[in-house]
């Protein structure tokens, strides 16, 4: 595993041997992890894996069993509200008051932040305008479609413009126009400053917006660093597939046989090859395949996206 | 602050409820008192004596039958109904008479023989209509004047069929001197007021439960709760300003409450002490906290807005029933006046009463009035209490999974 030390001052946050048991469940498992500020820190796991719950720790939401949290550089504790000041939340769900409408809510849960009712107007209306949420500011929660909706969580989340953001799961169940804005946003976010900790299934958001990303299995840190890191770490390199057609006798036992094929399978007229990291895969295999007497039709290469990565470290197992 | 605004936006985020509860239930009180001062207020006005529309079939047309006719004539509106099966069905059946009285053949005779023989009065074959109570009393007028007539008989054997009719005219004339006198135990101001207050039990129970329980909910749900303890307000501050808003709906509900006692009672309070009078509606504030310590625990299980509906409801109806809004008490069995004490509204109630039928407000009536209020907080304090503790423990559970 490829881990990046920082200096703990650098990092807005720094979590060491974070311990959380249920009884005889070990939630946590000596986790760490660190956040350096003005980066997306993505938070990649299975169901079940400890992302809320190192999340729900860090925010003082939960207590835990062993292990040190620090936010911007100093111990975080349920009573440092001075430091829950200067931080976002963007819970899974829709997390917001139905009765009232759009411009109260954001205003209700900035007013938590911020006192001064003139600069608190100014925030509001920055966050409204920020989720493009201008023309619903009148509107109850109950109004909206789904993605509005998400977009009002986020505002209410970021209204009081927090140093540290975290997002969790800000875009299950929003179609791909609302998942593209509130991702332009949250870029934005970090554009002007802001840190972010970001919860996602979604592997292709998470590869495109976060600066570093840890995998987390079973309470554990399971890898750690930026997305080319995390697939430099697995065996597979490269993905060739391929139009062949029938395929003759012996020629795929003779393609397993190459050096650094890990599998090959053929089924419906296409062959799949997955092979470590080498510079010849592709030649290689064309070789064996042309030497066979197969005609080609397309043929393509790809390097393993951070889906593979998930896959092969977390397994294919199914989860709760 | 803000969580005090916020939660008085979410309670105003409830209007029907405010107007379903609050105002609707509230002016339903007034009625149910209009209708009782009504009905026994003993406010002096002139005596009427009920109506009814007869008809009478004289399949008998003789002297006594014609008399009988005559009769009914003079004391109900005699309706001229034909002498049909169908017309008879018709005219009960559909209202236009009360009562229909037929006379049947041999009706004169049969009441002669009858009273000069000592034998019982044959009874008068009657129909009643859509106004049974009306066609009742009219029947039994009839019977009567006929029961006169065989008296008559009786008495003046030799007398003939018009003599006697004569005779039953005569004594059916005389009546009853009537005179409408205001009892003592009638219902004064101070009474319609421990009336309508007694009632409020119920409006005020229902309306803060509801209202304050599902607004408490909102922020009881799991992920506001997340969102809301993230931020950097204490959970003691958080539940302060929402139960200060909700304790703003408490003294609306009680002011609102006040108004409409006092603009449906106020001309008849004339004579009472308005010291007794503030401390009986006064008496409604204490009362409605007890409400709201019920809204709080029902929060506090996380309860959904259809459930603390109905357990607003249900449990408004039986605690105002335990304290007598429905039905006097005293009209219960034991077993139900015993259970009535374990219910803050049998408490209120007796504060209420108790001060509104006194003459003034003395030391003695003080320290009553303030034991009987004790008693109501301490149904507040304890449910409160409650609510706390499962709140605790709920959150425990949560965090735990």
């Amino acid at each position: 595993m490829s881990h990046t030390q920082t200096a703990p001052s650098q990092d807005v946050v720094h979590v060491t041997g974070l311990v959380k048991r249920y009884r005889d469940l070990v939630a946590l498992d000596h986790l760490d992890l660190s956040v350096r500020k003005g980066e997306i820190f993505g938070l990649l796991g299975p169901n079940g894996s400890g992302k809320t719950t190192v999340i729900n720790c860090i925010l003082q939401l939960l207590s835990y069993d062993r292990g040190t949290i620090e936010l911007f550089g100093e111990p975080m504790a349920p009573n440092r509200y001075d430091l829950k000041a200067r931080v976002g939340v963007v819970p899974q769900q829709v997390a917001v008051f139905d009765e009232l409408t759009v411009r109260e809510n954001v205003d209700a849960f900035c007013a938590l932040y911020v006192r001064d009712r003139r600069r608190r107007r100014q925030l509001v209306d920055e966050a409204i305008d920020f989720v493009g949420l201008g023309d619903y500011a009148r509107f109850r929660p109950g109004k909206l479609s789904g993605g509005l909706a998400r977009r009002l969580n986020i505002a209410c989340g970021i209204a009081h413009r927090p140093e540290l953001i975290f997002f969790d799961e800000p875009t299950v169940a929003v179609d791909p126009q609302s998942r593209a804005n509130i991702l332009d946003g949250i870029c934005r976010l970090r554009d002007e400053g802001a840190t972010v900790v970001y919860t996602s299934h979604y592997m292709e958001e998470v590869e495109q917006i976060c600066g570093r990303i840890m995998i987390c299995d079973r309470g554990r840190a399971v890898a750690q660093g930026t997305a080319d890191e995390l697939k430099r770490m697995i065996s597979l390199g490269e993905k060739i597939t391929a139009e062949v057609g029938e395929l003759p006798e012996g020629t795929l036992e003779r393609l397993c046989g190459l050096s650094h094929v890990l599998s090959a399978d053929h089924a419906d007229g296409v062959l799949h090859l997955t092979c470590e990291a080498s510079a010849h895969n592709l030649t290689d295999a064309l070789s064996v395949l042309t030497a066979a007497g197969v005609r080609l039709g397309r043929v393509w290469s790809e390097p393993p996206t951070l889906n593979d990565v998930f896959l092969e470290l977390c397994g294919r197992e199914l989860r709760d | 602050m803000s969580t005090f605004r916020t939660a008085l936006r979410v309670v105003a985020g409830h209007p029907i409820y405010l107007a379903l509860y609050v105002v609707f239930l509230s002016l339903m009180g007034v009625f149910v008192v209009g209708d009782m001062g009504v009905a026994t207020s003993g406010e002096k006005g002139g005596y009427a004596a009920y109506e009814a529309r007869v008809a009478v079939v004289d399949r008998d047309g003789t002297a006594l039958s014609d008399a009988l006719v005559a009769w009914v004539s003079d004391a109900f509106e005699l309706v001229d109904v034909a002498d049909e099966p169908l017309a008879l069905q018709d005219g009960v059946a559909t209202g236009q008479v009360d009562c229909l009285v037929v006379l049947p053949e041999g009706f004169e005779w049969e009441l002669l023989e009858a009273a000069h023989a000592g034998d019982e009065v044959p009874a008068l074959e009657v129909a009643y209509g859509q106004d049974v109570q009306a066609g009742a009393l009219a029947a039994q007028a009839a019977s009567r004047w006929a029961s006169l007539a065989a008296g008559a008989a009786a008495l003046e054997p030799a007398a003939s069929a018009t003599e006697v009719a004569h005779l039953a005219q005569a004594s059916a004339a005389e009546r009853a001197e009537v005179d409408v006198r205001e009892s003592e135990g009638a219902l004064g101001g101070a009474d319609r007021l421990a009336t309508y207050l007694n009632f409020s039990t119920y409006s005020v129970m229902s309306s803060i439960v509801v209202v304050a329980g599902v607004s408490l909910a909102a922020f009881q749900r799991p992920e506001l709760r997340r969102r809301t303890a993230a931020g950097p307000v204490s959970p003691a501050c958080l539940s302060a300003g929402q139960v200060a808003a909700c304790l703003v709906l408490v003294v609306a509900v009680w002011a609102w409450t006040c108004a409409v006692a006092l603009a449906s009672c106020g001309g008849a309070l004339a004579g009472t002490d308005p010291a007794l009078v503030a401390c009986a509606l006064g008496s409604v504030l204490p009362f409605a906290l007890v409400p709201l310590a019920l809204a709080f625990l029902l929060a506090q299980l996380g309860l959904s807005e259809d459930a603390v509906n109905a357990c607003g409801n249900i449990g408004a109806m039986m605690l105002s029933f335990l304290g007598g809004a429905w039905v006097p008490l005293s009209m219960l069995p034991d077993v139900v006046q015993m259970a009535a004490r374990l219910s803050p509204s049998y408490w209120v109630s007796q504060a209420v009463a108790t001060v509104l039928h006194a003459e003034a407000l003395t030391p003695e009536l003080a320290a009553e009035l303030g034991t009987n209020l004790g008693i109501v907080l301490l149904f507040a304090v304890t449910l409160f209490a409650v609510g706390l503790a499962l709140g605790r423990a709920r959150r425990r559970v949560v965090g735990a999974a």
